[in-house]
């Protein structure tokens, strides 16, 4: 019973996996525009004509019924191979691979940190809701969602790279240095504290808080308290493992969330990450990448339910496998 | 009696309604007509978020309304908008567009035939495989362009350069609107900021952005005193595949370079020959000349070059222009090379100065096919060996590419630079590289990265320098020539004698271009100063272009201003209540 669920839920997500990739074919060749003009459209400096373009497009088998062209991506893609950028002519595989480690570096660190800092935030605020303490850490989680990334880089950067001199302003390495721990550190500072801070944060603060608010109602709270333990117990060790839960579950997908956040971080900082590649694949209408990091993405957040999924029904009985 | 008085008040109620509902009718008729105040409505494409072409249009919209044409601005994506630019379409309801506000004619070598020709030339439709995307067709202009372009006599071509230019002026295909001009910005901390400035006037022409290939010397970057460190918002797969990537950043040369009039001079060939009948020249190149990986330069690297680009199955550039001109070419020794050509080209030459047609490693590359070469790893991991004064090194992918003096360069190409390492580095934000140069990771930025409403910021900050060099690319405000309106030429002309050429440089792009009617760039020898440019704003003369187009401006100004939607909606309720009470009172009165 258990295993057919667990086949059909597998199956259904592969089908699942299909028609995304087949809607995103065909929606970012609905998008104006073609890759040619954009490959080639931006330099006026040379005389193009519609002949260049036609023998272009036949070149990169633009020309072909979509069906078709989808059928071709399709098999090699299932091979692994995602194929050439339009753009730069990389390999897709080789570009994702590449950006991938250094978008999850990124995504890791500063959701680690959102966690550190926003757990603590959202149990303070429930262990005295409406209080001063309360407010004050409410007010700085409505700054953090409301203030734009985008801005905020730029302030960071203008604080601690032009006017003090402390960190470098974007990119991953030091020009013409060693690549080393520490200047790697350096470099991941002002992107990771700019996406902590303006959203996950407050997020994790915010969802940790309602959590305890509801687990410090529960009856086995107050039985701890009347059997006399230190309230610090009860709180850190009877309601936070429960109330973390939710939050736990939340986290692993706001880990996908995150991405399509990180192409604004990326762009600020000069951060060669996916999110980068993916705004800057979407500018120039190169295909090619953008069914890569479709894929990836796709998979990514697939996965992550199909297994939350599982999990659930090993775990929670009142899962039925229906 | 009673009775009576019900009905008086049934009817005047009834008539009440009928009057108010017929006088609303008549009202909003008449409000359509007074709304339309115009004789016609044009559509003008405009690069989303580009904002000071849009504040331009703006003025040129309200100085339209002035002579009955309704201009609708459509913001859209470069690639909508180069897409729309080739249909064949006449309007923009059809799908087509009517004018169009971002191409730009960009002279590449310096040679008027780009213009003239390319761009203007009946026979240069984009249906026919040229680049006239106005759909501009003059017989008589067509041939002065093709004469012109079938002599190399300076004189002669200069004197058909001149009438033709008489006659664009006369029919205004397209308006062009201001000379452009890049914006440089370097750290305040680096020493040969003006040597850079020189030499990125003097490569102006060949639409290359790295100036450093021409051998200037820059004394030291910021950060260290051998490396030199520019920013770059995006590197363009032109820029970084073979056929374009060396060029630009100095890593390869082609036969020859353009001067400070953008005139081809030699650079890897010493010399070169045109027979009596124009249809071979001869080149002599350089003798002392490597590759960078110590193999000498020679003819078949140029004739593998030049093959290559026009093999149809490679996606180099130049393929048409090249196959279009060239008909054999021959090595007799190693250091000759013969280019036998299908007519007479005096184009030829200009083009040669092109990146894109620089010079690429016969002993490397030649062993892959033509067809696998942009996929190969020469060109998606690593470079060809080059020839200039500097040598591709490594690159980090979506970080920098690295480039090292290059010690073969012989002093015919400048030399080896003073400085070790040059440094692309990508920094897609605008507002985080300007941020960059201020700390001094960044040593030199430049347009169109470097946004023109921001230069009087730049100026008065003390960390940067800055330096305007003119460049030979001129902007126009395209017509369709094949739309039903716009093919007439007064209406051309009545709005190109509406735009306010000075206002949009003084104000809109603060200083940084220079206003122009002319297609060819002033610093172009076919620019002739003597013949009067069209540019002035002047509503006089737009008002007669209009009445010789055949538009009667009186009839405009006779019609009722427009107005508020509610005005005739009081008017129909005041007149009807009084109407409809008037009529209950006759009524009334009858029956006595």
């Amino acid at each position: 019973m258990r295993a057919t669920y667990i086949l059909r839920r597998i199956g259904s997500s592969i089908l699942l996996f299909l028609l995304n990739t087949i809607i995103f074919f065909i929606l970012i060749r609905m998008v104006p525009g073609d890759p040619i003009y954009a490959m080639y459209g931006y330099d006026p400096a040379i005389p193009f004509t519609k002949e260049d373009i036609e023998r272009l497009r036949h070149q990169y088998g633009l020309d072909q019924p979509l069906p078709i062209q989808y059928w071709a991506w399709l098999q090699s893609m299932l091979r692994g191979d995602f194929g050439y950028s339009y753009e730069t002519k990389i390999p897709v595989n080789e570009l994702l691979r590449n950006r991938l480690f250094n978008t999850l570096l990124l995504q890791s660190i500063a959701l680690f940190f959102s966690m550190l800092i926003g757990i603590p935030c959202g149990v303070i605020a429930a262990v005295k809701p409406h209080s001063k303490t309360d407010n004050i850490l409410g007010a700085f989680s409505i700054f953090g969602f409301s203030m734009p990334q985008f801005w905020f880089g730029i302030i960071l950067i203008l604080l601690f790279s032009v006017y003090l001199g402390w960190l470098p302003t974007g990119g991953l390495h030091t020009i013409g240095g060693e690549t080393t721990v520490i200047d790697t550190i350096r470099h991941l500072i002002l992107p990771v504290t700019t996406l902590s801070l303006t959203y996950a944060t407050a997020f994790m603060s915010r969802l940790t808080r309602s959590s305890m608010l509801e687990v410090l109602r529960e009856d086995y709270i107050l039985v701890a308290r009347a059997k006399g333990l230190n309230e610090k117990v009860v709180i850190w060790k009877h309601a936070l493992r429960n109330a973390l839960l939710p939050v736990v579950t939340v986290a692993g997908l706001y880990l996908a969330f995150m991405f399509s956040g990180s192409a604004i971080i990326e762009t600020v900082f000069a951060y060669p990450g996916v999110g980068y590649l993916m705004v800057n694949a979407a500018k120039h209408r190169d295909y090619a990448i953008l069914m890569g990091v479709n894929v990836l993405v796709a998979i990514v957040v697939i996965t992550s339910i199909v297994v939350t999924d599982i999990v659930y029904a090993f775990i929670d009985p009142k899962i039925r496998y229906t | 009696m009673k009775g009576g008085i019900k009905t008086q008040t049934k009817i005047f109620r009834i008539v009440t309604l009928v009057l108010i509902a017929l006088l609303f009718v008549a009202a909003y008729n008449v409000g359509e007509v007074q709304a339309q105040g115009y004789f016609f409505k044009l559509h003008v494409y405009v690069l989303e978020g580009v904002e000071t072409h849009i504040k331009a249009m703006e003025l040129l919209k309200e100085d339209l309304a002035k002579i009955g044409i309704n201009l609708a601005i459509e913001q859209a994506g470069i690639e909508l908008i180069f897409k729309t630019m080739y249909e064949s379409k006449k309007t923009f309801d059809e799908g087509g567009w009517d004018m169009i506000f971002e191409n730009q004619i960009e002279v590449t070598g310096g040679d008027p035939d780009l213009v003239a020709y390319s761009w203007f030339g009946s026979e240069m439709w984009p249906e026919r495989g040229g680049m006239n995307v106005v759909r501009w067709s003059n017989p008589i202009a067509s041939d002065l362009a093709l004469r012109a372009g079938s002599t190399y006599d300076r004189d002669a071509r200069k004197e058909l350069y001149s009438e033709w230019l008489r006659i664009f002026y006369d029919e205004m295909p397209l308006s062009p609107v201001y000379g452009r001009t890049f914006i440089y910005v370097g750290s305040s901390k680096l020493e040969g900021f003006d040597d850079y400035i020189k030499a990125a006037k003097w490569i102006a022409h060949n639409g290359g952005f790295t100036p450093l290939y021409c051998s200037a010397q820059i004394s030291g970057g910021t950060s260290k005193p051998d490396t030199v460190i520019m920013a770059n918002r995006y590197l363009s797969p032109n820029q970084i595949n073979i056929f374009g990537r060396c060029y630009q950043f100095g890593s390869s040369f082609g036969l020859v370079r353009p001067n400070e009039e953008g005139e081809p001079v030699p650079a890897l060939a010493k010399s070169w020959e045109i027979s009596e009948d124009g249809l071979t020249i001869t080149f002599s190149l350089l003798t002392n000349v490597k590759w960078d990986d110590g193999v000498p330069f020679t003819s078949k690297d140029v004739k593998y070059t030049f093959e290559t680009i026009m093999n149809p199955d490679v996606p180099a550039r130049h393929n048409k222009a090249c196959t279009d001109i060239i008909k054999s070419i021959e090595t007799p020794d190693d250091y000759t090379v013969v280019f036998h050509l299908k007519k007479i080209s005096p184009g030829f030459l200009p083009l040669l100065v092109d990146p894109y047609l620089c010079m690429i490693p016969e002993h490397v590359l030649s062993k892959i096919p033509p067809k696998d070469l942009l996929t190969s790893e020469w060109n998606t991991k690593k470079m060809p060996p080059g020839l200039a004064q500097w040598s591709w090194s490594d690159m980090v992918e979506g970080e920098y590419h690295h480039w090292v003096a290059n010690p073969y360069c012989p002093p015919e190409l400048g030399g080896p630079p003073k400085l070790k390492h040059l440094y692309m580095k990508l920094i897609p934000d605008r507002t985080a590289a300007i941020a960059a140069v201020e700390a001094g990771e960044v040593d030199l930025l430049h347009s169109p990265y470097v946004p023109d409403d921001i230069i009087d910021e730049l100026k008065a900050n003390p960390k940067l320098q800055l330096d305007v060099v003119p460049q030979p690319i001129v902007f126009p405000l395209q017509y369709n020539n094949q739309h039903p309106i716009l093919s007439n030429k007064y209406v051309r002309l009545a709005i190109n004698s509406l735009i306010r050429r000075e206002d949009i440089v003084s104000v809109i792009l603060k200083g940084t271009a220079v206003a122009t009617a002319s297609p060819f760039p002033k610093t172009m020898w076919a620019y002739d100063k003597t013949i009067p440019e069209p540019k002035e704003y002047n509503l006089d003369l737009a008002k007669e272009y209009m009445a010789k187009a055949g538009y009667d401006l009186k009839l405009l100004e006779a019609a009722p201003t427009a107005m508020p939607w509610y005005y005739p909606l009081a008017a129909g309720l005041i007149v009807g209540i009084i109407a409809g009470a008037s009529v209950s009172f006759i009524w009334r009165r009858k029956p006595e």
